[in-house]
């Protein structure tokens, strides 16, 4: 006979292990491939992760999993994340180390980018951004958001989407905020609500 | 070489670069008609069948694919970008206030959750690591360690039958604990050179199916127990111990 409270000991003991190797970021790269998490915890890994996420989401945090092609959506292969699933502020931004000027940067250019397949030229990102911000602010901003994995720049003066990008950015909500930012303008508040697209698919 | 064929090739090459230029994201992929070029790869291929022309064609071929692909991959994200074009983007950016820019982002942002500090447990599990390293010092008369200390296994080596004899001593003294036993504790057991010699000879026996071990994932544990005879293994798979901290 199976005995239940040994059952759930085992169960919480995987929810333990899952938490650690997901939010220990060890490698350069954070998260945890699905096979790791197999190898580690058993076949029951899927199960660990649905169990996992609703009691991230009490703490206001929700596993993100992003597979290599989206096409395939290998669970094995692909790697899972922590994030914050409630939005953040804008006066929260000083306390997690963001300026107004950098995010603004940020966000500008990821629109252009995801209305150009990914990848633009740099000079034509700069041009864009120039209405805005002076040059030299534009570029030691960039090559800051190159070292934290928002943006690519390579060899042939190309600018690309990042790989943290698609672990944090929900491309569609962003999109649609730029599309309705004129009438944003007017009822501005300081929260900003998320859209109810991003919860993740476990 | 005919002017006709010089004019053939400059053409077919012209295509090619205007292909490449697609590929590498220079131009958008719609602005050459995919159809036109592949009937003029058609009309030169008839005209002029010399070995040089045929690799450019080819070439050329598998540069259309590529285009064709790209062409497939910008609709799907035109779709999923709700066919907001770049020239809209550009205008936002340019008409609305630093302020909008960030909050459009703060709707669409995850912030990315991990911990790069070592924990209390990493630190014990790191300690216990550090003792298990053998010392470096070289021995002296001040030395403080201890003869056991400094062991290191002697090496020895065994005929058949010394080693058949070896095997069947380890095997029975499994089937004497008539339980499962843990790997390590039974491995260590007696004089510390002898570990090596006691790993090596029980692989043999877990490798014939004559000891069963389970490994335990959760609890870092691995068990051994006696079994009555070579079984036949439907899964075979390799497991490996290290005994650096031996």
């Amino acid at each position: 006979m199976v005995d239940v409270s040994e059952e759930l000991a085992k169960f919480e003991k995987k929810l333990a292990i899952a938490t650690t190797l997901i939010l220990m970021a060890g490698h350069r790269t954070p998260g945890v491939r699905g096979w790791e998490l197999r190898r580690r915890i058993g076949k029951d890994y899927q199960r660990v992760l649905e169990v996992l996420n609703d009691r991230f989401k009490d703490l206001g945090l929700m596993l993100k999993i992003v597979y290599d092609d989206e096409n395939v959506k290998d669970f094995d292969r692909a790697r899972i994340y922590a994030v914050v699933s409630e939005p953040i502020t804008t006066s929260d931004l000083p306390t997690i180390g963001y300026r107004l000027d950098e995010l603004a940067i940020l966000s500008a250019t990821l629109a252009y980018l995801f209305t150009k397949s990914d990848k633009a030229p740099m000079n034509e990102v700069v041009e864009v951004l120039e209405s805005k911000f002076q040059k030299w602010v534009i570029e030691s901003t960039i090559d800051k958001l190159v070292r934290r994995g928002y943006l690519t720049k390579t060899d042939d003066g190309f600018l690309m989407v990042g790989w943290r990008v698609k672990v944090e950015v929900d491309r569609q909500a962003l999109l649609k905020a730029f599309a309705s930012m004129g009438q944003q303008e007017e009822a501005s508040s300081d929260t900003v609500q998320g859209p109810s697209s991003s919860q993740p698919q476990l | 070489m005919s002017k006709s064929v010089a004019l053939a090739r400059e053409e077919i090459t012209r295509i090619l670069l205007i292909l490449e230029n697609i590929e590498s994201m220079r131009v958008e992929p719609f602005s050459v008609n995919i159809s036109n070029v592949l009937d003029k790869l058609r009309s030169v291929i008839e005209e002029n069948r010399d070995s040089e022309m045929v690799v450019l064609d080819a070439e050329t071929l598998y540069k259309v694919a590529v285009v064709l692909g790209l062409q497939q991959r910008w609709i799907r994200e035109r779709a999923a970008s709700l066919f907001i074009d770049s020239q809209l983007i550009t205008n936002k950016i340019m008409y609305c206030s630093k302020d909008s820019l960030v909050r459009s982002f703060l709707a669409a942002w995850h912030p990315l959750v991990r911990i790069d500090q070592i924990t209390f447990h990493y630190l014990l599990k790191g300690y216990d690591y550090f003792l298990s390293l053998p010392s470096r010092i070289k021995r002296s008369s001040e030395s403080r360690m201890s003869d056991r200390d400094v062991k290191v296994p002697e090496w020895k080596f065994y005929d058949e039958a010394e080693a058949r004899r070896r095997v069947e001593e380890l095997r029975a003294e499994l089937m004497m604990e008539g339980r499962w036993v843990d790997y390590w504790e039974f491995v260590r057991r007696g004089e510390l050179g002898t570990v090596y010699e006691r790993a090596y000879f029980l692989s043999h026996l877990i490798s014939r199916g004559l000891v069963e071990i389970a490994i335990d994932m959760l609890n870092d544990k691995v068990m051994i127990r006696y079994s009555e005879g070579a079984r036949e293994l439907t899964n075979p798979t390799s497991f490996v111990t290290s005994l650096s901290g031996g």
